[in-house]
């Protein structure tokens, strides 16, 4: 399973952030938001309720991609407003 | 929570009105840019309404205040929180379409095939399918019996006018008669629902009976967290009720209208669009552009520290920002370097950049519409299986489409097309061929 943020339709309401803090952060006070590289805590079950609580629908979680070899934390895909952030969970 | 029962006798709410109908309006500051508009609903610095704001909006707290609308900061994230599970959860939202709604089109499609119907109303056929939703959403039992429902109907619609009312000139006549409304909708429907499921809370606690026999609906879900509404006063929990009943039937029910008014209006502009009805793209950038231009009357908000636009407009702490969508909407497409004029309906238009095609059509920010992937579904989620949900407006408009059902074309509107925000369909006369058998 893969967390997957969008920042390019992220509106900053940092629901994600309030709901697991230890798995989100902003960056600055409306965003955009980020997976932790030290993510920690039940990351699958913080994840969804993040997904829920997200007004905008920026975060989602999909069984499509698997983390490029060697690859441990978070990492992004794209750049600029097309950017994304991806962190596996498990296998 | 001690049951239904409005709190504050009649006379009480009247005093409120008439105290209420010398407050003045605020200073107000029309904003009309699209990043403009995304800041002032993304910021902190301003909130839904406060009750002297002015600009009508302090009518709508005697029936849906402390509702999830109306709530701000902390008291709103936990209030949405909670909310959540019902809207955005996938198995409920295709619990909504595969148990409730597709079933009760089929049933209501046979009894016009009975009749031999070729001509009704789409505005009470969609309402009905509607409710028959929502009530499972709310919680609310036996209105699948025809002449309970006319009743409930009857009585909803007096109080949507006036959640309505802030657009109306007479706000505290229609206020009172909706207050009414509501304290009907109380004793008669919702109280008895809230017995129901107070008393299966109640087993659950007992440990004679499991969780899993728990209802999840919001009637269910307000009992569960008592604390939270009693907070807000023991009519909290019934204001919320009335807000989600009346969003999620009336708002719904008129997206839905205009979608299939502003369909056929296309295809008789552009003939060669007619095979595309068949493609589920393009008849979900159909939805999404009347929507766009449906959901168009301003959102009020309340600056509560001075603050600076990104365009530059200045907005003073105490001061309206009047968030004009179509305008937001127009600088989006603008931007997005689309070459198609900004107001007209045109399903080829595609996305505006990263925004979708229904733009401001649900706002945005933390208050961004509880129930768009209710009316919508989720991004990426719909067609994919049979049994995934499109969201309940877009099932509706399919299923219109699919048995071939369109405006009678003699039918002319008695509004005007060049008004700035749509109006409430109150009748919109369609056609049934009964011999179109669409595919299940």
């Amino acid at each position: 399973v893969n967390i997957r943020i969008e920042p390019g339709i992220c509106q900053g309401t940092g629901f994600c952030e309030r709901i697991a803090p230890s798995v989100f952060a902003l960056a600055g006070a409306q965003g955009p938001p980020f997976v932790r590289p030290d993510a920690a805590g039940d990351i699958e079950r913080l994840a969804v309720e993040a997904e829920m609580a997200c007004p905008i629908g920026a975060i989602s979680l999909e069984e499509n991609e698997s983390a490029p070899p060697g690859q441990s934390g978070p990492w992004a895909v794209g750049s600029g407003k097309e950017r994304m952030w991806r962190l596996q969970i498990g296998t | 929570l001690k049951g239904w029962t409005m709190e504050s006798p009649m006379r009480e709410i009247d005093d409120a009105i008439a105290q209420m109908s010398t407050v003045s309006d605020a200073p107000g500051i029309t904003v009309t840019d699209y990043e403009d508009i995304l800041h002032v609903l993304r910021s902190q610095d301003f909130v839904t309404m406060i009750p002297a704001c002015g600009h009508g909006s302090q009518w709508n707290t005697l029936l849906t205040g402390d509702s999830v609308v109306t709530l701000a900061g902390d008291a709103h994230f936990a209030r949405r929180r909670l909310l959540m599970e019902l809207f955005k959860k996938a198995e409920l939202l295709e619990e909504y379409e595969q148990q409730y709604l597709i079933p009760a089109f089929d049933h209501a499609i046979a009894d016009l095939r009975s009749a031999a119907v070729c001509e009704f109303d789409l505005v009470p056929f969609v309402r009905k399918l509607l409710v028959r939703v929502v009530a499972r959403l709310v919680g609310l039992d036996g209105l699948d019996n025809d002449h309970r429902y006319e009743e409930f109907e009857a009585t909803m619609a007096r109080a949507e006018l006036g959640v309505r009312s802030k657009f109306a000139g007479d706000a505290p006549g229609l206020i009172r008669q909706a207050l009414e409304a509501q304290a009907r909708l109380a004793d008669e429907y919702f109280a008895p629902a809230w017995d129901r499921r107070a008393g299966m809370v109640d087993a659950a606690a007992r440990d004679e009976a499991s969780d899993a026999e728990l209802k999840n609906d919001l009637i269910t879900l307000m009992i569960r967290h008592a604390d939270h509404y009693e907070a807000f006063g023991s009519d909290a929990a019934f204001r919320e009720a009335t807000l989600l009943l009346i969003a999620a039937v009336g708002s719904t029910t008129n997206a839905i209208c205009f979608a299939v008014w502003d369909l056929h209006q296309w295809l008789r502009a552009h003939p060669e669009d007619e095979q595309r009805r068949a493609d589920a793209e393009f008849m979900r950038a159909c939805f999404a552009e009347s929507l766009r231009l449906t959901q168009t009357n301003t959102i009020h908000r309340t600056a509560m520290a001075d603050s600076v636009l990104p365009s530059g407009l200045r907005i003073a702490a105490g001061e309206v920002a009047l968030l004009d969508r179509p305008a937001g909407n127009a600088s989006l497409a603008a931007a997005a370097g689309c070459p198609v004029k900004h107001d007209g309906f045109d399903p080829r238009r595609g996305r505006f950049g990263r925004v979708p095609q229904y733009g401001l059509a649900f706002g945005g920010g933390a208050h961004m519409c509880l129930g768009k992937n209710f009316a919508v579904g989720a991004p990426g989620n719909a067609g994919q299986s049979a049994s995934r949900y499109e969201g309940v407006g877009m099932r509706i408009f399919l299923a219109i489409d699919a048995h071939r059902i369109a405006p009678d074309p003699a039918y002319v509107p008695d509004w005007d097309d060049d008004l700035p925000d749509r109006p409430t369909w109150l009748t919109l006369p369609v056609r049934f061929p009964q011999e179109a058998t669409p595919p299940s």
